[in-house]
């Protein structure tokens, strides 16, 4: 080495140096120290100097004072500093990992690329502060290499060192390593961006390129014993889907232009063509593709045509594969805008919220006059009427058949006040959402349009379409859902209604058979259902009182043919068990009666605050049960003449009817008049009960009251809907569309993921309770809600997007449900910090590539990613590397060479004591390349 | 629901069970101190209130007093829905009134309120001797569904109040947590979002 004189010169001086760092200061003393006669010696002992401390601090302290985390590399660590020398300005950085022991395994993720290409640990690097940012020639690279090599050996370092040489693309370095006294480590790195000879493009020309190197070098080994150890790692990517499905699924796009919104065109493929979103908006998918990593781990060779051989080896003969799915970056970005799902309508939604205050009737939004309604804006445009009819169409006359909807929602979704997401109103609102742009004004549009048709179902007596038809009301939902189950009720019964008139009718025109068809047929199921809804109410405990109905319609039959005998009989549904009356042993007769009245919450409360008001002074609380009451005993009356009050209190309330004695109860069935007595309460002088049986006239249920006005309710109903307050409808709009959309999420198939079950669960309860102070007659704070809201909408993205992520996984992966659930945990967990659930801050600066193992048997569904190229893509493709999977060609192929070599210490000084048994890596080279481009790097040990 | 004021509360309670079991006599027996051998059977429902001091509060009760036959089953979501307590009352002398119990138990758990205090009363516990339901079976069942369970007598005024006072003991307890468990709507993720879109 030519500066090998420099270097004893600098040990001797080296420990003054060590105290006298600052130049000027030795100036100002005169001492002249002629080891630093040069502006290169000073900058070496500069370099030295740094060094010293660097060795000194050691990575603990390092890492304590100032050294920088690597990227997102775990362990690697770096300090930097920078130095001048002549005009020029260096920086100079150590790398060095933490607390990893011994060397990593050969493909470790976490390597960075000069440790992969040189198989180094530690390092330093030393590049100038230059655009380029590497050293442009070669003189200048070697002089700086050989600085920082006298300043390592001289604090007795040995920490290869690297200097950037040619032009940034190429990526090449030289480097050096001081290995003890007697070897020296040399590195040469470069990369070849075009024209790769086809040589290089296979195997067995690589390895020949690998063994000249060293043939070159060692002269002495003969031929024959070459052992070359070899170790590759192949990168596929899963192919890009077909451009022809892109050119089709734009033209379904434009063929389809109703259902295309803002934003909605940049749409590829139609990956989710069955996923519970699409429905409403079709999402972009968040795994472009996947990764695939197999790993060949370390063999021997010992000649090029075992390489020629292994270029064709299937890779499922690999060792090891590793999976990682390439997530699109907008997984990442939630800019406003950025990602249109169910989130940013529901943002729109509430912005139209916060202006729904501006107005006291919907109406007023739609006026000419109100101001800031420029149509042409189109954050105020209202769609063209096209549209509108499409809405209404979708609404109410499309798939009407789901009315008796199964309960979707979970639990979790009752507790957020809104409507069931096959229901009217919530499908109404999912309709709002993707109304034009989801304004106010939008809204105020279709909400009339909406009830005019509402009103027309009424009028019409159409039933509605999308409501269950359950008689009873839900109160855990919202009013305006509840007022449509009410209407619908309501409907139903002036049905009925209306139908019995026409019953009346035909009895007076029988010639006219046409009506008369029409009715049984209608008639038939109205009477089966009270029927059944009577049944039912009193079916709880047959055994117990021996009360049972006769359910078969058969055995209703005798009853109706004896109504025509007993004319006094009315309003029978049938006879009760084996029952009779106590006073005329006839059957007894169940009647109809009449269903309970139903209300909607705001009637309840009406109804509880007037209660409250009076307190308990009045029995007015119990007027309504009264009349029902009351029309029971009516009917009971009518059906059975000649009944008596312990006849209806045997039916109605069999607990309060006492046999005498237990042993007589076996012949009770059977024995007349039956034993057994009024319970005492119900004895009681001047008990209600029996007060009111008197008050009751023998009436069938036709022949009463209604306890429900079917006519006056449904118009209570329309009144409210047509009169409601904007702000009113979009807080309820809110709610619903909230759970709504939850709820289509939740229905979306993932497979078994138990992290997105538990933030779906929280999901819904961070909605329910957020959206409770919107129940609220009074806000105290609007725009801190708002604020609230708007959130709540940065949470549902988070959710939505990983739903998104979660099925597009699921169904790539359908035949491997541990990788797919063992990647979307990955990715969970990576994600998390994000939702801002844990304290740790994250860069997101960084690449999700987590990567997963492939297991043996899961292989065959991974592979199923790499489907055989078509006809179309392999006449594109010029395939020119070998190791095809599934005819695909790897994106990267990294091969390590490496020979190893016994050391004897004949070559050297044999006063040197060193166990000959040894072994070290003479030659190693790493090798990258893709089909046009390699990169080789070789690290030659060498004494010298 | 509750709601709070200055240390007080008001609290909506309701009773539910069985025809006969006894919720009107309990109701009774907590708000006038009375007993009636023979309770005249309610007709729909009835309100009463009534005011307790626990500790450092009051509680308020609105009670309301159910009929227990069937035919107002329907009628009842009226009156659970937004209470803040419930008591199921049974009677531990007839095995169907505690069947009976149970459906109200489930039908609460499917309808009623997530946060509602809930208690299971065995009711003419001084009937020892025409005793049905054995008070292990009911603690079990109680257990295993998180209520809260006592024998009471309308009659002796056994456990009664207890079990009123008990009630306004759990209330506050029972109130939903200012923040949801899981995720926090904190400003931080905008922050952090500003600063991901810049960085990439």
């Amino acid at each position: 080495m030519a500066s090998s004189s420099h270097l004893t010169v600098e040990k001797e001086g080296g420990g003054e140096q060590e105290e006298e760092e600052d130049e000027t200061l030795e100036e100002i003393e005169g001492f002249d120290d002629f080891t630093l006669a040069s502006s290169w010696e000073r900058f070496i002992s500069e370099i030295e100097a740094v060094c010293r401390l660097w060795l000194v601090d050691g990575p603990k302290n390092l890492m304590e004072k100032s050294a920088e985390h690597v990227g997102s590399r775990k362990y690697l660590y770096k300090v930097k500093c920078e130095l001048k020398h002549g005009i020029k300005l260096y920086c100079m950085e150590y790398y060095f990992e933490a607390s990893r022991n011994g060397k990593a395994a050969h493909w470790h993720d976490d390597l960075h690329d000069l440790q992969l290409s040189f198989g180094v640990a530690d390092f330093l690097v030393i590049a100038p502060l230059s655009a380029s940012g590497v050293v442009l020639d070669a003189p200048e690279s070697s002089k700086l290499l050989s600085a920082i090599a006298i300043a390592l050996s001289n604090c007795g370092s040995n920490w290869p060192a690297f200097v950037p040489v040619h032009d940034p693309s190429r990526k090449a370095y030289i480097g050096i390593q001081n290995m003890g006294t007697i070897f020296t480590r040399r590195f040469d790195g470069d990369r070849i961006g075009s024209q790769v000879p086809i040589r290089l493009m296979h195997l067995e020309g690589l390895y020949e390129l690998f063994v000249s190197k060293f043939a070159l070098y060692s002269v002495d080994f003969s031929t024959s014993c070459f052992k070359v150890h070899f170790t590759m790692k192949l990168t596929y990517r899963t192919p890009p889907y077909d451009y022809d499905d892109e050119i089709e699924s734009e033209e379904h796009e434009i063929k389809d232009p109703g259902r295309a919104t803002d934003g909605l065109n940049l749409i590829k493929t139609q990956w989710d063509d069955d996923c519970p979103w699409t429905e409403w908006y079709s999402a972009e998918d968040p795994v472009k593709g996947f990764e695939l990593i197999a790993v060949w781990s370390s063999r021997m060779f010992e000649g090029s045509l075992e390489m020629a051989e292994l270029e064709n080896a299937s890779s499922f003969d690999a060792e090891k594969w590793l999976i990682y799915p390439i997530v699109s970056p907008n997984m990442l970005d939630d800019s406003l805008g950025k990602f249109v799902g169910f989130t940013s309508q529901l943002h729109l939604l509430i912005s139209a919220l916060d202006a729904s205050f501006e107005a006291q009737f919907l109406e007023d939004f739609l006026s000419a006059e109100n101001p800031g309604s420029d149509n042409s804006k189109s954050s105020t445009a209202i769609p063209p009427p096209t549209v509108l009819d499409r809405v209404l169409k979708e609404l109410f006359h499309d798939g009407i058949q789901c009315s008796d909807h199964v309960e979707l929602g979970n639990k979790y979704s009752r507790s957020i006040k809104g409507a069931p997401l096959d229901s009217l109103f919530a499908q109404f609102c999912l309709h709002s959402l993707w109304f034009g742009s989801c304004n106010i004004r939008a809204i105020a549009f279709l909400w009339i349009e909406f009830v005019r048709e509402v009103r027309w179902c009424w009028e019409e007596l159409q039933p509605l379409p999308r409501m269950s038809v359950d008689s009873n009301i839900d109160l855990s939902t919202c009013l305006i859902h509840q007022k449509l189950q009410m209407l619908a009720i309501c409907i139903r019964k002036k049905n009925l209604f209306h139908h019995q008139n026409c019953t009346e009718n035909k009895d007076r025109n029988p010639t006219d058979s046409k009506v008369d068809f029409q009715v049984d047929l209608h008639k038939e199921p109205m009477d089966d259902k009270s029927d059944s809804s009577l049944r039912s109410d009193w079916q709880h405990d047959p055994k117990q009182t021996g009360i049972s109905l006769i359910k078969d319609a058969k055995n209703a039959m005798p009853s109706a043919n004896l109504q025509q005998v007993d004319q006094v009989r009315r309003g029978s549904a049938g006879v009760v068990g084996s029952m009779t009356l106590l006073n005329s042993f006839q059957e007894m007769h169940a009647p109809y009666t009449q269903d309970a009245p139903i209300m909607t919450e705001d009637m309840h409360e009406e109804r509880l605050h007037a209660v409250e008001a009076f307190g308990d002074a009045f029995s007015f609380s119990g007027q309504l049960e009264r009349d029902i009451l009351s029309s029971d005993m009516s009917a009971f009356k009518a059906a059975n003449p000649g009944a008596v009050f312990e006849d209806f209190i045997r039916w109605h309330s069999p607990r309060d009817w006492e046999d005498d004695e237990m042993e007589d109860k076996s012949r009770d069935d059977m024995s007349w008049p039956p034993h057994g007595k009024l319970s005492q309460r119900m004895s009681e002088h001047g008990n209600s009960w029996r007060q009111i049986w008197n008050d009751s006239p023998a009436l069938p249920v036709s022949e009463q009251k209604p306890l429900l006005d079917p006519i006056r309710e449904g118009e209570k109903v329309l009144h409210y809907l047509e009169t409601l307050r904007p702000h009113q409808l979009l807080e309820q709009m809110v709610c619903t569309a909230f759970r709504a959309s939850a709820d289509t999420l939740n229905q979306t198939a993932y497979g078994d993921y138990k992290h997105m079950k538990t933030k779906l669960r929280q999901l819904y309860l961070t909605l329910a309770s957020t959206l409770k102070p919107l129940q609220a007659k009074h806000w105290p704070n609007k725009a801190e809600l708002i604020g609230d809201l708007k959130q709540l909408c940065l949470v549902f993205e988070h959710i939505e997007k990983l739903v998104i992520l979660a099925a597009s996984v699921h169904r790539k992966l359908l035949k491997a449900p541990r990788l797919s659930e063992a990647i979307f945990s990955d990715y969970f967990n990576f994600y998390l910090p994000k939702m801002g659930t844990c304290l740790a801050s994250m860069c997101y600066d960084k690449e999700f590539d987590t990567k997963q193992q492939v297991m043996v048997h899961e292989r065959d569904a991974v592979a199923n990613l790499f489907p055989p190229p078509t006809a179309n893509q392999s006449w594109r493709k010029v395939l020119s590397m070998g190791n095809l999977l599934n005819g695909h060609e790897p994106i990267l192929r990294e091969i390590i060479f490496s020979v190893y070599d016994r050391v004897s210490s004949g070559h050297y000084g044999s006063n040197i004591p060193m166990t000959t048994t040894e072994e070290i890596e003479t030659h190693r080279m790493y090798i990258c390349g893709t089909s046009n481009d390699l990169r080789v790097a070789l690290s030659v040990t060498s004494w010298d | 629901m509750a709601t709070f004021g200055n240390n007080n509360l008001s609290a909506k309670l309701v009773l539910l069970g069985d025809m006969g079991a006894g919720k009107s006599s309990l109701v009774l027996r907590f708000v006038k101190g009375q007993f009636l051998e023979f309770q005249e059977s309610t007709i729909g429902a009835a309100f009463f209130s009534q005011t307790l001091a626990v500790s450092d509060a009051t509680v308020k009760f609105e009670i309301w007093d159910t009929a227990g036959q069937e035919r107002y089953h329907s009628l009842a979501p009226m009156y659970y829905r937004g209470a803040a307590a419930a008591i199921i009352v049974y009677d531990i002398t007839s095995t169907d009134s505690f069947e009976r119990a149970k459906k109200w138990v489930q039908e609460l758990q499917k309808q009623g309120n997530p946060n509602m205090v809930t208690a299971l009363a065995g009711n003419k516990c001084d009937l020892e001797d025409k005793r049905k339901v054995t008070t292990e079976e009911a603690r079990a069942y109680a257990e295993e569904n998180g209520l809260f369970f006592m024998e009471t007598s309308a009659k002796t005024a056994i456990n009664v109040n207890d079990l009123f006072y008990e009630i306004a003991r759990r209330l506050p307890r029972a109130q939903p947590a200012q923040q949801p468990a899981g995720m926090v709507l904190a400003d931080r993720p905008v922050d952090r979002s500003r600063a991901s879109a810049c960085c990439s």
